[in-house]
């Protein structure tokens, strides 16, 4: 089989193809449309419940311990960062999904590699997963109406609490978001690895 | 006046070929060329309204079905099909005539060898699009085109010696 008799082989694939009448096309595109949204707002969903039911417990933590402004500060802020992460990631996933497949290979490639990036490499991560951690389980730990802030690390007991409870969630934080991590990691080494292969000259 | 959805869908029957070539040329296995054909499906109608010049939809629709099952593909290897089961190894589908074509069947193995870079270039080369259409398809220039063609060509020339050597 020579390379220049490659073409002719192929074209027998044309009469070999099975067409689908377009009946079939609708309801194979209605049936993507249908999952491709249901996952979207399955996901949309259970971040938007956990967040507001986590905005109202603060607020509501808050507003029951009024003399306390250290805890209201924490609770306060943490209600900001939660709102900001949630609307980040909302953004990062929609334009992650947006990601503009009618481009040139090359181009696509390169923009598909820009966006992961972005997303691994952004350092706010890194700053605002630890403090929103620390946040929380300090929202959590020093839930308690009838003693203040301070009151509440008077107790020994209280600050060994602290300590192995900020140790312990902070090894399955840290677990899960390196998870999460390695596989967008893996895709991204693919496509930069694709995009050399593309770009490399003879 | 036809709406939208119609209009493409009208399109979409005229063009599906391109679709199960590249779904072919990608995945062996025939439920993944199933899934791969609806994601094109999607993301073409995703990207339906916002294309411009009707008369390049060909090239288009390349662009979105290669894209579309790189995307798809995991580092292993650069493959991400199910491998097949023994007894998942009767095809079901359309390709079960198209491998009864000795030859055809040889080319679509050689093909599955290549790189996923390789087979969208070989894919064009065996589609007769010019060197053109092939660069505005992937990205290269035009004189890349031809040295990545010739490289694409040597590759599947090697893999198709190796399957003759094996068939003797």
């Amino acid at each position: 089989m020579t390379t220049d008799s490659l073409q002719n082989i192929w074209k027998n694939i044309d009469s070999g193809i099975e067409q689908k009448p377009k009946k079939e096309l609708e309801s194979i595109l209605e049936k993507k449309i249908k999952k491709t949204m249901n996952k979207f707002y399955v996901s949309l969903g259970i971040s938007m419940t956990i967040s507001i039911g986590f905005l109202i417990f603060l607020i509501m933590a808050a507003i029951r311990k009024p003399d306390d402004i250290l805890y209201q500060i924490n609770n306060y802020l943490l209600s900001v960062l939660v709102l900001f992460a949630l609307g980040s990631s909302i953004w990062s996933w929609y334009k992650l999904q947006y990601n503009k497949n009618n481009l040139p290979l090359k181009e696509w490639l390169e923009l598909r590699i820009k966006w992961l990036s972005k997303w691994l490499y952004n350092k706010w991560v890194y700053f605002l997963l630890p403090v929103l951690f620390i946040l929380t389980f300090f929202s959590l730990h020093f839930y308690n109406p009838y003693l203040s802030f301070t009151e509440v690390t008077e107790n020994p007991e209280s600050l060994i609490g602290i300590l192995v409870g900020i140790l312990v969630g902070g090894v399955v934080v840290f677990f899960v978001f390196r998870a999460n991590r390695r596989s967008h990691r893996r895709k991204l080494e693919y496509l930069k690895e694709l995009l050399e292969e593309l770009c490399e000259k003879s | 006046m036809k709406n939208l959805k119609e209009e493409f869908l009208e399109m979409l029957s005229g063009y599906q070929g391109i679709l199960h070539k590249v779904s072919l040329i990608y995945f062996k296995n025939k439920e993944d060329r199933e899934d791969n054909f609806q994601e094109i499906v999607y993301q073409l109608w995703k990207s339906y309204p916002k294309l411009k010049k009707k008369e390049s939809i060909g090239s288009w629709i390349y662009a979105v079905s290669i894209n579309t099952s790189i995307s798809r593909l995991k580092k292993n290897g650069g493959v991400e099909y199910r491998e097949k089961l023994p007894e998942q190894k009767h095809e079901t589908d359309f390709t079960e005539k198209l491998l009864m074509n000795e030859q055809l069947r040889m080319l679509i193995h050689a093909i599955h060898k290549l790189s996923p870079v390789d087979k969208s270039i070989m894919l064009l080369y065996l589609e007769e699009k010019s060197y053109e259409e092939i660069s505005q398809i992937t990205g290269l220039t035009v004189s890349n085109v031809g040295v990545r063609i010739n490289r694409a060509k040597k590759s599947l020339k090697q893999n198709l010696n190796h399957q003759n050597h094996d068939n003797r």
